[in-house]
């Protein structure tokens, strides 16, 4: 189902994140870096799934593409570029114009993610008011076809009614259609289906795949649950303490894992046959922010580590053109083996 | 409008415990209103008589009772200072006052709302931390010590009016508030100061709320999701301040309105209390507290007309 080769839509080098800190005779190296070297691209109609432990910086990631880091956070480096713009380079009012009309967000709390106070009709034309669509006719037909799209019945109730008044579920629904309503390119989802249940949460990636499928919109999609991750995405990067530490698609990244972390996350998902033993978990936690960090930031926990890993952090390794890794423990025979399989 | 007989119910209650707190405030203030008119020379018959003109020799907890039936029979009794039926007297000092409090909360709300907008809007900046720094000078500057400058300043320094020269409605209406603005301005800078220092709290606390963020991620500018979604909802905890600015108002009202030489009903309560004049302190605690109920009661309403959530109870 993946769209023909095509020009990368979102193109993101190197990207750091740091916490911005005062500048007291302060060396630029002492920044605390909450990601380091992210480089990730999203083609035309693809969706891509950043997962990792809270903290391993793939919020934060998605949130600089979209410029709305936390006022603590500041970019550090590398480029971001969507549909040949430099996002980080450009001004505030030429961001907006960007923002939310052919790049949009949705995020993880539907609840209060949309305004308490205003009705859901307007919240769902706010969107179309600021990227310069001004017919109240023009707006109303857009808004209820972005409401059909997404499956909310009732639509006449339903722009009259307040946040309040809706399901998690139902909220959700109304943040995606603001999310489709401008048509985007783009779509980052953060960690949409966290704070729904279970049910709620496959209609969710159903629609989203839909949408995905039927405007070949793309989604970059932040999860830190590698099965949702498995339902829904073709690439997917696995990030941890800020770095990317393995990258390919689903079907190499999920099945045949490489890199221990990837492992470690695959093996403590629940499944039918692990029914009443101990849950497999990684031993250790996700480093401090302000740790210091030498070495693969992983090699602490890291079952297999040895010295190297302590001291130098791995470079990318491609094993094959669909799946890359950081680690020293890698090597591309290993890989080499089950491709010919 | 089962909200509304609860909150009669409520109020009646309210009236109730403030005139039982002005009685036994009363009790316990030494003094008497018959020695206070007749004069230190006056000899112990001619007190003593005055005492029973006036009804005074009943013991207070008669006085009491015999007052809150006729306050809420339409009839506050007579003035013991000015011999005069309060209620009467009431209807000359009231619209003053009530004149002034308008004014005042108008003023509250021209300085305390733009002021709260621009420390907000660029918050941590120089000009955030100027208003917080006025805004602390007003809060901490008594009413008082405004009017008496205000009067000294504005008044006999630069002339903008006359000192003490009140200037009544009926003559002159322009003069009237040209007059009452200094006044309502000494009463208006504390509470416009808190004012502005919490609704800036408020907005910015609104402004790092995750529905702001959703309004940047559609290509809102900071200026207008700070007016179209922040403000609104910063203001249902600000108008509950409101209720409270009302009441330090009419507190300020009482000591300024002296100062100016205001004939409303802040002037006349001191008065009142210094004459031991019984009816009309007591009518006059009750006005204010009515005026104070009504106040809190609208901006119920007025929260709940803003935030659909709220159920009034």
């Amino acid at each position: 189902m993946r769209a023909p080769a095509s020009q990368s839509l979102l193109r993101v080098e190197h990207l750091g994140v740091g916490l911005r800190q005062r500048q007291r005779r302060q060396k630029r190296q002492h920044t605390i870096r909450a990601v380091e070297d992210v480089s990730l691209t999203v083609n035309a109609g693809e969706i891509v799934g950043i997962v990792g432990e809270s903290g391993c910086g793939k919020s934060l990631t998605a949130l600089s593409v979209m410029g709305l880091l936390p006022a603590a956070m500041e970019l550090v480096g590398g480029s971001i570029v969507f549909e040949n713009e430099r996002l980080d380079q450009l001004r505030e009012r030429n961001l907006n114009a960007i923002r939310g009309n052919r790049l949009t967000m949705i995020f993880q709390e539907p609840m209060s993610s949309l305004n308490p106070l205003m009705r859901i009709g307007r919240q769902l034309a706010e969107p179309l008011v600021l990227h310069g669509v001004s017919t109240a006719g023009a707006i109303r037909e857009r808004v209820l076809e972005a409401m059909g799209k997404v499956g909310l019945r009732d639509p006449e109730t339903l722009l009259r009614a307040y946040p309040h008044q809706l399901s998690g579920g139902m909220l959700q629904r109304v943040m995606i259609a603001a999310a489709i309503v401008c048509r985007p390119r783009l779509i980052i989802a953060d960690e949409p289906t966290t704070a729904l249940d279970v049910t709620t949460q496959a209609q969710i990636l159903r629609l989203l795949r839909q949408i995905n499928q039927t405007d070949q919109t793309s989604i970059l999609f932040i999860s830190h649950d590698l099965g949702v991750i498995n339902q829904i995405c073709d690439q997917v990067l696995v990030m941890y303490a800020g770095r990317i530490v393995e990258r390919g698609t689903v079907g190499n990244v999920l099945w045949h894992p490489v890199h221990e972390y990837t492992k470690g996350l695959i093996k403590s998902i629940p499944t039918r046959r692990s029914k009443g033993a101990p849950l497999p978990s990684i031993r250790g936690r996700v480093p401090a922010l302000a740790e210091e960090k030498a070495g693969c930031a992983f090699a602490p926990r890291c079952p297999a580590a040895h010295s190297q890993c302590f001291l130098e952090v791995p470079d990318e390794l491609a094993l094959s053109d669909f799946h890359q890794v950081n680690c020293f423990l890698a090597d591309v025979e290993s890989e080499m083996e089950y491709v010919r399989i | 409008m089962l909200f509304i007989v609860k909150r009669l119910l409520l109020s009646f209650v309210t009236l109730a415990l403030v005139s039982l707190l002005t009685f036994a405030a009363f009790a316990i203030l030494p003094g008497d209103p018959a020695r206070v008119m007749l004069g230190q020379d006056a000899s112990a018959d001619q007190v003593a008589a005055l005492r029973t003109q006036l009804g005074l020799d009943r013991p207070l907890p008669l006085r009491y009772l015999s007052w809150l039936g006729g306050f809420f029979g339409g009839d506050a009794g007579t003035s013991i200072k000015y011999d005069l039926p309060v209620n009467d007297m009431l209807a000359d000092y009231i619209p003053v006052t009530l004149a002034l409090a308008v004014l005042s909360l108008v003023l509250v709300v021209l300085i305390a709302l733009p002021t709260a907008l621009l420390a907000a809007r660029f918050s941590g900046s120089w000009i955030d931390r100027l208003v917080s720094a006025l805004a602390t000078v007003g809060i901490s500057t008594p009413g008082f010590f405004l009017g008496v400058l205000f009067v000294w300043l504005f008044g006999l320094t630069l002339r903008f009016f006359i000192a003490g020269r009140y200037v009544a409605w009926e003559s002159d209406p322009t003069g009237f508030f040209a007059y009452l603005f200094w006044p309502a301005l000494a009463i208006a800078i504390p509470c416009a100061g808190m004012a502005a220092k919490y609704l800036r709290d408020s907005i910015t606390q609104q402004l790092e709320s995750d529905y702001i963020r959703t309004a940047y991620s559609r290509g809102s500018s900071r200026g207008r999701a700070l007016r179209v979604h922040a403000l609104k909802n910063a203001l249902v905890p600000a108008l509950t301040m409101m209720g409270m600015i009302v009441a330090d108002i009419f507190a300020g009202s009482i000591v300024i309105e002296s100062v100016f030489s205001v004939p409303g009903i802040g002037r006349l309560l001191v008065s009142s209390i210094t004459s031991r004049d019984f009816p009309m302190t007591q009518t006059l605690v009750m006005y204010i507290a009515v005026v104070v109920i009504v106040a809190n009661t609208l901006v119920d309403v007025a929260i709940k007309a803003l935030d659909s959530r709220v159920r009034l109870s």
